[in-house]
């Protein structure tokens, strides 16, 4: 007995000021652990006192239009109006895009509509892979991809409808595609319009291939006119490659569908688009834009 | 317990634009932060004051003798434990005289007295000079403030609007607000109204020299009432709460934490956020979907103090029951909101000559009645002037909206109008 002695010399606290060890209590709605005598929940703010009034929703119930980000996959849903994307800030916020603008863009959800606007930002606005213009703005369906500098995302919004076939997000038709075949980013297809593309790890790229640390900022360029199409190398540091031959910096030289070019890790697949269906996507993508 | 005592001079409430939305359905929430104070303290601290003054050759005649009658009215207005200190500046520099008690105050205005006209504009040396002077007491003891009055753009020195507007920056961070006065129509109202924004100060136009006193009475005078000053709030946002931005305000927002500087607060008025955050669909129930912290400097007790509320929202299934109308004060606000926003698109239309004038009329006219509506006399009437001098071609409309457009972004409101009435 005398061996308890300085313990029994210690006063107890008094019960309010005691501190509750291991008292805890989980939150009902997003299980975050919660010391007692907490009032919300400290994750959540759930307040701890009541029962929550029915079961959490799946996270794409009632929602007409969300995306979905690649490759975290969060989905983000988003409300009707508009909603900012930016760099600090916004309803799709870019926080680990350094790339991103501050003010980047701007979503429109007008059910049963989505529009794309990009707000003149530095880096540019990507719809399936076509840049959408300062102050233009683009419609967008399910399954659309959209890119903000760096960051790229899927549309999800089933009411809203698929993508028409032939409409492409800008005025301008698909003429030739190319598709990652080997290395980072596999299987992923870039749409090319007449004009030049530039193929690179810079995020204003058309086909931008950020994944592969071998591909120079400005790697390539790839010139589709009157359907024939060129390659140059633009003086990349580890050069171009078509079907194993390397490309003179500087020096166009023609492309046949099913040339592979290697730029750093990556081969990807240069391919024209099908005619027919290249000719009657420009008409309908007219008409559509003049409705609007 | 250990709580510190409830402070009741200055007030933090939280008011949201429902306290009721969908559960199921993301939603758009709109918060309004309100800090507001009382009576003016029987205390006063003393001020730190520093008066920028440009001397440059464009400033001779009547502007500089208006400037030097409006240096002596401070010199009057201070009391001996106030401190003052005068940077006049041209292509060079001079440090009139240091931080000084206001104890011989004929000798003060002797100095002034002596001030002459000459050289070209170096802005950034000027505000250099200024803020080292300020910042070596800017201490809890003093309210410290610099006034910087300026007709120029800068001509000298280091010109680029980011590192002038930078030392703004640093100022107020050493705990100095920075407030500009612009006269006549040759100075930069961008890179004026910049610095006012990152200093924390007001920003104000002034056409005529014979208002220089008067406006220089003005800031005095909302000097001396500060109660409040380094305010700080915060949002501390809950899971499924994001911060979609706070308007007319260049908040630092992260994924769950919203910070943004305040100006300091004066007695008998009311500083103003407006903070839209997004909700993501959840299980029913009542939420703290954020909590608002303020922490300042209390002029009356000299200790940093912390306020908080929080923001409860009730989500329901019910989709009928959530309100259609946000709370009148809210939607108020959001209407000043788009005004101010409406502001600066005009004020950017006119600058790249993308709008004509009959299209910027039309928009002005439109913020001047959004304004009216709204009970912002002050800003609406002011508006009506740009609009009046754009009418007649004088060239000053920009400079009059890009004060109306700071007045409206600080956030600012006099509880009494006493202070905003005179002008």
């Amino acid at each position: 007995m005398s061996q308890q002695n300085p313990e029994a010399t210690i006063q107890p606290t008094p019960e309010a000021e005691r501190t509750v060890l291991g008292g805890t209590l989980t939150c009902p709605v997003c299980g975050a652990v919660n010391a007692l005598g907490e009032k919300w929940c400290v994750d959540c703010g759930f307040l701890l006192t009541e029962s929550p009034g029915g079961p959490m929703p799946s996270p794409q119930e009632g929602v007409f239009a969300a995306l979905r980000s690649l490759p975290a996959d969060v989905l983000l849903p988003l409300l009707e109006g508009e909603n900012p994307v930016g760099r600090l800030s916004g309803v799709v916020p870019l926080v680990s895009d350094n790339f991103a603008s501050r003010q980047h863009a701007v979503i429109e959800v007008r059910p049963p509509e989505i529009w794309l606007r990009d707000l003149e930002s530095t880096n540019g606005t990507f719809a399936n892979g076509f840049r959408v213009g300062p102050d233009k703005r683009v419609r967008l369906f399910d399954g659309d991809q959209v890119r903000f500098a760096q960051s790229t995302f899927t549309v999800v919004a089933p009411e809203a409808g698929a993508r028409p076939k032939d409409v492409t997000p800008t005025e301008a038709p698909v003429v030739a595609e190319v598709k990652i075949v080997g290395g980072p980013g596999e299987g992923t297809t870039f749409a090319l319009t007449e004009g030049e593309s530039i193929v690179g790890r810079q995020p204003d790229s058309g086909v931008l291939l950020s994944l592969d640390n071998y591909v120079s900022g400005r790697h390539c360029k790839l010139t589709v006119a009157a359907g024939a199409a060129l390659l140059e190398d633009l003086s990349s540091r580890n050069g171009t490659f078509l079907n194993d031959q390397r490309v003179q910096a500087g020096q166009p030289v023609p492309l046949t569908p099913g040339d592979r070019i290697r730029t750093g890790a990556t081969v990807i697949e240069f391919r024209f688009a099908a005619p027919s269906e290249g000719a009657r996507g420009d008409n309908t993508a007219q008409e559509e834009h003049g409705n609007d | 317990m250990g709580a510190p005592p409830a402070f009741t001079g200055v007030r933090l409430e939280c008011i949201l634009g429902r306290d009721l939305e969908s559960a199921p359905r993301p939603g758009r929430v709109y918060l309004l932060l309100l800090v507001s104070a009382g009576g003016p303290p029987e205390v006063r601290l003393p001020t730190n004051l520093c008066l920028l003054i440009d001397r440059s050759g464009s400033m001779e005649g009547q502007p500089l003798e208006s400037a030097k009658q409006a240096c002596n009215y401070v010199v009057d207005s201070l009391e001996a434990n106030d401190v003052l200190s005068l940077v006049m500046f041209d292509d060079q520099v001079d440090v009139l005289m240091p931080p000084r008690r206001v104890i011989n105050k004929e000798l003060i205005k002797q100095h002034i007295t002596q001030i002459t006209a000459r050289g070209t504009t170096n802005i950034y040396d000027g505000l250099a000079a200024a803020t080292q002077q300020a910042c070596t007491l800017a201490t809890t003891g003093y309210v410290s403030r610099i006034i910087f009055l300026t007709d120029g753009a800068p001509t000298s020195g280091v010109k680029d609007h980011t590192s002038i507007v930078g030392l703004a920056q640093q100022a107020r961070e050493a705990g100095v607000a920075l407030s500009t006065l612009g006269f006549g129509i040759e100075y930069n109202e961008e890179l004026l109204s910049g610095i006012a924004r990152a200093g924390g100060g007001a920003h104000f136009y002034i056409s005529r020299p014979e208002m220089i006193p008067e406006v220089f009475r003005l800031e005095i005078g909302s000097v001396l009432r500060v109660i409040a000053k380094n305010l700080r709030a915060e949002l501390h946002l809950a899971k499924w709460t994001q911060c979609i931005q706070v308007h007319g305000k260049e908040a630092q927002i992260s994924e769950r934490l919203v910070a943004l500087p305040l100006v300091d607060l004066e007695a008998n008025s009311t500083l103003t956020a407006l903070a839209e955050l997004a909700t993501l669909p959840r299980a029913p129930g009542t939420y703290r979907i954020a909590r608002a912290l303020l922490t300042f400097d209390d002029v009356a007790s000299q200790g940093r103090r912390q306020l908080e509320q929080p923001a409860v929202v009730r989500f329901t299934t019910a989709d009928s029951e959530v309100p259609a109308e946000l709370r009148p004060e809210v939607a108020r606000e959001l209407q000043v909101a788009q005004a101010a926003r409406q502001l600066q698109q005009t004020i950017v239309g006119l600058k790249t000559m993308q709008l004509s004038a009959t299209q910027a009329l039309q928009q002005l006219g439109a913020t001047q009645s959004l304004l009216a509506q709204q009970g912002r006399q002050l800003e609406a009437t002011q508006v009506a002037v740009a609009i009046s001098s754009l009418r007649q071609g004088t060239p000053d409309a920009q400079k009059s909206l890009a004060e109306t457009l700071h007045r409206l972004e600080m956030g600012k409101q006099a509880d009494t109008g006493a202070g905003e009435a005179k002008k």
